[in-house]
């Protein structure tokens, strides 16, 4: 394993970004691995462009800093691009040129440049100027000027918002094969992705961590697995004989933090467990509620976690329990 | 190298109808200018206006492709596409310059090479004169044009900004001119000025390429005319003007004419300029070496009470001064006033510049003939005289002498014998930027005996003999004159007094 496989391929540092009296971003430390798919997900207005811009350069940001493949963020420019592709949403392209215009403009600033394949895989029509295209074949066009150069990282904000289906499986097929790539692996340099999305679902299929903006606070960051092992929808049975007597009879003691959105019913408690990889659920279900009489505990969607904990307005990474709002005024009171 | 090159091979394909356009109106430059060159006179309505709408279309056309060149990578903005793109600032900023220097200068030199030509001067003798003007050109023009393109991000702004910093400068100018009322910067203001506008404009281009700092550049460019006026009222006048003009040692020498036939009419009302009345000093000039001339380029002075009262006005540095026997100074009425019917002691300080002529060249006019430093001339003969062409700029000033026919020339028979003789001259103009590098000047002769009550009129015709002489600087010179006693209302210029109408008697 080689140097550069070691450092990650961003690494940011109380890296924020401030209009005046408004805190588009605050800030934030964060690390994406080398070879990640980091989904960066959030509402909208959450920070998530703004993250990305501070990332490649196109903002300065008001105080941290981010290395990104090794390099400031802040000296990002010329040279460096040839390792960084951004596509955004509301990237400026070259309206007037055709893609295959677009493709020769581009091919001499790069090395490593190589569209062939990619030409074919995503069906481009090169005739066509870009203001003609369709937002799915402008948002091809955009990435296929990304990946014809093999880049280690690619930033991409928003790639698939409004798109159909079928364009976003073309587009994400294209990213996985760039991921599989044995060339970059040869190299020891594998590539990185850093995507946006308001998507959970269109993410959730391939993405290898994840990080929550929410209002301009990274409320988390983690990979993947990490975040569907803990999170579980616990059901729990209750005892028939028990229905008739009101639910704060049938439980004893305090309700364990980790436990977000209760719902009881008569003869039902729903839960969701935020670390059930690491506490013992049976003891913690049977501690609490004696007339427990099945304890079904299901895996989450991303979409489910997210709703989960819109709702109770916790970090899942919490260990104390607090909530988001409560670690909000912490850092406003200091 | 390769990057400016593939930039620059883009941006041509992109603005070919931009430049395109700009070829044709070039064509027409050049065909439609010379059309208006004396000794024609375009007979359609269409042909008079069509130069002059082609000198305002041609440079609003630049600011179009400077305005689409910049912003096709705009530097304002957070999307653009190029921003995350292996481009490097020094190639797209090399890659632009190329770019005008490829497709606007070298056409438009090649433009006015042509109107050389066709004028019959020689154009290669004038590459130097039209660099300069192509550098004067860049610099007023071109230079606010890329500035502004690089703090905005699209056409209507840069034209917007371009009428806002018109009015800034405006309004700012009229401040300035109010602030320091008559006053004449010195000669170094100008390169001084110059090259902080120059400097400063080529920095804040260069810092928002390699910066891309919005509201940093926009605050310099704001800045830039107050730094430069503020530069200007700070400039020490006096010294500089002391500096460039050495005081006159020996000859000629400048006293006070006292004679009382030198004093101005005493009737009338004051003779106001600007607010300002004039004292008209007689002066004698003695010992001034032969086949030289002074010619006043600034003055200033100071007005002290003799006796009682002690009053002191001091005068800033103001243009001109010296005319003839006459120095010329400019004061404001009420300071007139103050003075009143006093004795003051005048001391005044003034530049001038002694012009030598040269040796005098004698040329018979024929229908077309040449004039010294290269002047291309023909006879006009309707007019009654002769044109001259010159290479870009004015030729050094010229005076000349000659015969002249009373009666148009095709009535004149008594050719080649044109007894009276006749005087005029070309006064060489400031150098300044221009589009059509083809100088027209009128050679014309006047008998110095016509006036209002005796007009003669002159004919310049084929075969009369002109003697031309160049005069050329040979010394800057700066005079004192202490005047220790004199009253200022002797010689106020004065608006003559007409006699009055005689009412009709009913």
């Amino acid at each position: 394993m080689n140097a550069t496989a070691l450092t990650p391929a961003i690494q940011a540092h109380q890296l924020s970004k401030g209009y005046g009296r408004t805190q588009a971003l605050a800030p934030l430390d964060l690390i994406v691995p080398r070879g990640a798919i980091f989904a960066l997900v959030g509402h909208n207005g959450a920070g998530k462009t703004t993250l990305i811009k501070l990332l490649m350069n196109i903002l300065q940001p008001s105080s941290g800093h981010a290395d990104v493949l090794g390099e400031s963020s802040a000296t990002l420019t010329g040279e460096s691009f040839t390792r960084i592709g951004y596509v955004s949403e509301n990237q400026e392209l070259p309206e007037w040129m055709t893609v295959q215009g677009l493709l020769d403009f581009l091919r001499p600033f790069y090395p490593t440049w190589d569209d062939r394949t990619l030409i074919q895989q995503l069906d481009l029509p090169l005739d066509r100027k870009l203001k003609h295209l369709s937002r799915g074949m402008r948002m091809k066009a955009a990435l296929a000027s990304v990946l014809a150069f093999r880049p280690s990282l690619i930033l991409m904000d928003e790639p698939f918002s409004g798109l159909d289906p079928l364009v976003r499986d073309e587009l994400i097929e294209a990213l996985l094969d760039r991921m599989q790539d044995p060339s970059a692996e040869a190299l020891g340099e594998p590539t990185t992705i850093l995507i946006s999305s308001h998507d959970l679902a269109e993410i959730e299929s391939f993405a290898t961590h994840i990080g929550f903006l929410h209002q301009g606070k990274l409320l988390f960051a983690e990979p993947m697995a990490s975040l569907n092992a803990r999170f579980r929808e616990v059901t729990v049975t209750l005892a028939p004989h028990d229905a008739t007597q009101p639910q704060a009879a049938q439980t004893q003691g305090p309700r364990p933090e980790s436990w977000l959105l209760p719902e009881s019913a008569p003869s039902v408690f729903r839960f969701v467990h935020i670390h059930a990889d690491t506490e013992p659920l049976e003891e913690q279900v049977r501690t609490y509620l004696p007339s427990a009489t099945t304890i079904e505990s299901e895996p989450m969607t991303l979409r489910a976690i997210f709703l989960a904990l819109a709702k109770s307005g916790r970090t899942p990474a919490d260990p104390s329990g607090s909530s988001a709002r409560e670690t909000k005024s912490r850092k406003g009171g200091r | 190298m390769v990057q400016p090159a593939h930039i620059l091979r883009k941006d041509a394909q992109h603005l070919w109808p931009e430049l395109t356009l700009h070829t044709v109106l070039l064509i027409a430059f050049a065909w439609v200018v010379p059309l208006g060159w004396p000794p024609h006179q375009p007979t359609s309505f269409l042909f008079q206006i069509l130069p002059a709408f082609l000198h305002l279309l041609l440079p609003i056309l630049w600011l179009v492709i400077v305005s689409r060149l910049v912003h096709d990578e705009s530097l304002v903005g957070d999307q653009q596409f190029w921003l995350t793109r292996p481009y490097t600032w020094t190639s797209l900023l090399a890659s632009k310059l190329l770019f005008l220097a490829a497709f606007i200068f070298l056409p438009f030199l090649l433009m006015q090479c042509y109107l050389l030509f066709h004028a019959g001067l020689h154009p290669l003798a004038a590459i130097p004169g039209l660099l300069l003007n192509l550098l004067y050109l860049i610099l007023i023009c071109f230079l606010p044009f890329l500035v502004l393109a690089a703090v905005t991000s699209t056409f209507p702004r840069l034209a917007l900004s371009m009428i806002s910093g018109l009015i800034y400068l405006i309004v700012l100018a009229l401040l300035f001119a109010y602030f320091t009322s008559g006053q004449t910067p010195p000669p170094q203001a100008l390169p001084i000025l110059a090259t902080v506008y120059a400097v400063f404009s080529v920095a804040v281009l260069l810092f928002q390429y390699a910066r891309r700092r919005i509201l940093y550049a926009r605050v310099a460019l704001v800045a830039l005319p107050l730094v430069v006026a503020f530069l200007l009222l700070l400039l020490p006048s006096d010294q500089l003007f002391r500096q460039a003009y050495p005081l006159a040692s020996g000859s000629p020498q400048v006293s006070f004419d006292s004679n009382p036939a030198a004093q101005e009419p005493q009737r009338g009302k004051l003779f106001l300029t600007n607010d300002k009345v004039l004292v008209n000093l007689p002066i004698a000039l003695s010992g001034q070496p032969t086949n030289t001339l002074l010619e006043g380029r600034a003055v200033t002075f100071t007005i002290d009470s003799v006796g009682g009262n002690s009053q002191h006005y001091t005068a800033p540095w103001q243009s001109g001064g010296l005319n003839e026997r006459v120095l010329t100074l400019a004061l404001p009425e009420d300071v007139l006033h103050r003075f009143g019917d006093q004795s003051v002691r005048i001391h005044v300080t003034f530049a001038a510049e002694r012009l030598a002529r040269g040796t005098a060249q004698t040329v018979t006019l024929a229908d077309h003939f040449t004039a010294p430093s290269g002047g291309v001339c023909f006879m006009a003969s309707e007019a009654g005289n002769a044109v001259c062409r010159y290479a870009v700029k004015d030729p050094p000033i010229t005076q000349y002498m000659g015969g002249y026919s009373t009666v148009p020339c095709f009535e004149a028979s008594d050719a080649p014998n044109f007894r009276p003789v006749g005087s005029g001259g070309i006064n060489s103009g400031p150098e300044l930027f221009f589009l059509d590098p083809v100088v027209q000047v009128s050679v014309a002769v006047s008998n110095p005996q016509s006036n209002r009550q005796n007009q003669v009129n002159t004919f310049l015709c084929s075969g009369i003999q002109l003697s031309f002489t160049q005069l050329h600087s040979e010394a800057k010179l700066r005079f004192e004159l202490d005047v220790p006693s004199v009253q200022l209302s002797h010689y106020v210029a004065r608006v003559p007094q007409m006699p009055m109408p005689m009412a009709p008697q009913e």
